[in-house]
């Protein structure tokens, strides 16, 4: 398709061109679940700023896409920005971007939008191109679609961003190098021992 | 074994079923192998479970090492339970490969471990009966004729009523607020909130002890630390961990007996038969896949026990060519569960429970329940705060919570996924949070369950296919017993409820894809397939009424060993 020829060169991929598409359009939408929020941090503290681009959920994102059976990063990123330019095209706005190497027309989105096209396409009939040399059937893409909200909150709260320097490397290799944005903004403490809490308490007494 | 048989019987599956089987096979003098497709874990012949091969089998609990164990579980819920990486994953060992596929046709998704231990790695072990009226209903057996099942199972994990923390309390103040009583029932027939029954072992007595070494605590007992979901590995050694995982329970019983050899990374691609005249069609051999090395063989035994769960024993069966039956996975009940969750002020939770926070991450996941026969069962729960944001925000049939709008007659405000800066300033109300997941009685309906996919195979076989629609009868009971849900965190005093709406198809609780009385005769037999027995939650024949269904499938586990030792091997007697 014309709309994919910016990451075309001579009809190979240009991996840099690729990636880029991808992890943008990745970006663009862990921004739109975990965003940065200054009115949060006026309120409650400056951690509360931080958001999905600090802690590298897009890439968590990505990573965990490829690991599935059928790698399907690249694919994602296809169809949320085919169900952006369709959703433009509905709004009567000209989709028809200048060329662009970065995530085109789902980063164009406003974030409630972006929201709106990843609801749109959690659904069968709301998956309008399926790209070419996917073995996965529409079917098949709603699951995945709906796992990245999942995705986004357990790369975003779990300790997966404090893994630094390791986090990409085997699961099995990775270090904890420090505690996670998101550990600090909710408050948990990280893995326990033990905790001196025990003690029933009066309401669940029998009588 | 020189009788050409390379057991008496061959279970497949090391979870929640098979190994109860194992264990009481062997305790019969039985030879017993157990063919599991996932890791090892806490098994000195598997030192790096997930990087190498390591040895075939084990056969003793002299290869147990609590150390070991305490180093593959680590505490880090990515680590542990990410569906796709994760040590708790239906996936291979070896986690450079991927999960092996399912396909889930509404948006939901399946939450189940490979691995000796099966889902029970990771499950809360909330060990509730099932509910007698869900027995009267579809049961070929009475409820009466479990209940010894039961107690066997109860005694031996052991189950015992669970320690309360503050999640808990704050629960039973709201249950307490809207009119409901304690019950001490233990079969229930009417509305109640109790303590879980759980299979974790009684507080560690020296935890409230500040002199109590809590880093080198080798003692016996729960410390609440909230890791129940993660992988427990408290205690001094594998077989007195806290939380009765199989892997720390029914597996060293099993291994205890001396007659039960245990192959992990071993995935059966095959069931196969003979025919005689006597019997007819009867199961007589595995194929097994080593999932390392991708070694097949064939493994021959009188009687095979099939404890793959609800979605491998089904599509087992069908990659086997087993022959055709109409309910052949087909029934799969899920219990549509659901999740709300309700946001407190510092004040209120200062009156009601003394401390200003409710800290979702301490204590045992889930230690209270309440009971609705008719509707359901809820309960408060609270993890770490990937899973927990994951359960109470991430998933929903619903969109987003701002495509939603909440209903006067509602008793939630918000439905659907929260994101954006609402998810921020929710989550940063993650230790004012209480969590309540609820599992509502679903009907068992033909159409719903597990198929096969026509044309896509992995190295397993062909892929299955979970289907799952909702009846408008089932809908309406589970809106109502949400609606209870929500009603009583906002009589807790919640300032904020947020209502889920998972996909109906979502799998934790994976039930009746193998009915008792329609697949299996009442002795949980295949009909047309003689020496094939099922002992795993898809023989179940209903969902229970809504009770969590492990200790059920269990105590039918015990029952089912019985079976098979009083039809095959009358002169086995347990020692």
């Amino acid at each position: 398709m014309a709309d994919n020829s910016d990451g075309l060169k001579g009809g190979l991929y240009d991996e840099n061109s690729v990636y880029d598409y991808v992890v943008n359009t990745m970006k663009a939408y862990a921004d739109a679940m975990v965003p940065h929020s200054p009115d949060l941090a006026e309120l409650y503290g400056r951690i509360q700023f931080y958001g999905a681009v600090e802690s590298y959920t897009a890439e968590y994102l990505i990573m965990s896409l490829d690991s599935y059976p059928t790698p399907f990063a690249v694919a994602a990123a296809e169809i949320l920005n085919m169900a952006a330019k369709q959703y433009l095209m509905e709004k009567g706005e000209d989709p028809d971007l200048p060329k662009d190497p970065g995530g085109l027309y789902f980063s164009k989105l406003s974030q409630e939008d972006r929201l709106k096209i990843v609801d749109r396409i959690s659904s069968p009939g709301g998956i309008i191109y399926v790209p070419a040399g996917l073995t996965m059937k529409q079917e098949d893409i709603v699951p995945v679609i709906s796992a990245l909200n999942r995705l986004t909150m357990m790369g975003y709260y779990s300790e997966w961003s404090g893994y630094g320097s390791t986090r990409f490397i085997s699961p099995d290799k990775r270090m904890l190098e420090y505690r996670p944005i998101g550990w600090e903004q909710v408050g948990y403490p990280g893995p326990s021992k033990g905790y001196r809490i025990a003690g029933a308490f009066n309401f669940a007494q029998k009588k | 074994m020189d009788n050409g048989f390379d057991a008496d019987v061959i279970v497949i599956g090391a979870g929640g079923g098979g190994a109860v089987a194992a264990k009481e096979l062997g305790e019969r003098g039985l030879k017993v192998l157990i063919l599991e497709a996932g890791p090892w874990y806490g098994n000195r012949k598997w030192p790096e479970p997930n990087t190498s091969a390591g040895a075939q089998e084990s056969l003793s609990n002299e290869d147990l090492d609590i150390q070991l164990l305490k180093t593959n579980f680590t505490d880090l819920e990515d680590d542990m339970n990410d569906l796709i990486t994760g040590k708790f994953r239906w996936g291979p060992a070896d986690r450079s490969k991927g999960p092996w596929p399912r396909i889930i046709e509404k948006g939901g998704f399946v939450w189940q471990s490979a691995g000796v231990g099966g889902t029970t790695l990771l499950y809360f072990a909330n060990c509730p009966r099932a509910y007698p009226a869900a027995f009267e209903r579809e049961w070929p057996i009475s409820y009466e004729e479990m209940v010894p099942y039961y107690e066997e199972v109860e005694q031996t994990l052991p189950v015992r009523e669970a320690t309360a923390t503050s999640k808990e309390d704050l629960f039973l103040y709201g249950a307490r607020k809207m009119g409901f009583t304690y019950t001490n029932e233990i079969n229930l027939t009417k509305p109640g909130f109790r303590l879980q029954p759980n299979g974790i072992l009684g507080i560690n007595p020296m935890l409230n002890n500040p002199d109590f070494d809590l880093e080198n605590n080798q003692a016996v007992g729960c410390t609440l630390r909230g890791h129940c979901i993660n992988g427990c590995c408290i205690g001094p050694n594998v077989g007195s961990v806290a939380k009765r995982s199989t892997l720390v329970s029914y597996i060293p019983y099993a291994l205890a007996t001396g007659n039960v050899d245990i192959m992990p990374n071993s995935f059966v691609t095959a069931i196969h038969t003979g025919q005689n005249e006597e019997e007819g069609l009867f199961a007589s051999s595995v194929t097994v896949r080593n999932t390392w090395t991708g070694e097949i063989r064939e493994f021959k035994a009188k009687v095979i026990v099939l404890s793959a769960g609800s979605i491998e024993s089904p599509r087992l069966w069908l990659n086997s060519g087993l022959p055709e039956n109409e309910w052949v996975g087909k029934g799969l009940t899920t219990h549509m569960i659901d999740c709300v969750s309700g946001i407190f002020e510092e004040e209120d939770l200062m009156n009601i429970l003394g401390m200003s926070e409710v800290k979702p991450y301490a204590g045992q996941n889930s230690a209270a329940r309440m009971d609705y026969p008719g509707l359901g069962a809820f309960e408060p729960f609270g993890t770490s705060p990937g899973i927990n944001s994951t359960m109470i925000y991430g998933t929903s049939q619903k969109g987003y919570y701002f495509q939603n709008q909440t209903r006067e007659e509602e008793a939630w405000d918000r439905e659907g996924i929260i994101a954006g800066e609402l998810l921020k300033e929710f989550m940063r109300n993650y230790n004012k949070t209480l969590s309540i997941v609820v599992f509502s009685d679903d009907d068992v309906s033909q159409k719903n369950g597990v198929t096969l996919d026509p044309e896509r195979r992995d190295e397993n076989g062909y892929i299955p296919v979970i289907s799952y629609e909702i009846s408008d009868a089932d809908r309406e009971k589970r809106d109502q017993l949400v609606g209870l849900a929500a009603e009583l965190l906002k009589k807790a005093g919640a300032k904020t409820v947020s209502r889920a709406n998972w996909p109906p198809d979502v799998c934790a609780h994976i039930m009746s894809t193998m009915r008792i009385g329609f697949v299996t005769d009442t002795n949980c037999e295949a009909s047309q397939v003689k020496r094939l027995f099922i002992a795993d939650n898809s023989v179940l024949c209903n969902g229970l009424g809504g009770p969590n269904p492990t200790l059920t499938t269990q105590a039918l586990a015990v029952r089912t060993a019985e079976k098979i030792a009083e039809k095959y091997f009358p002169s086995a007697k347990k020692a």
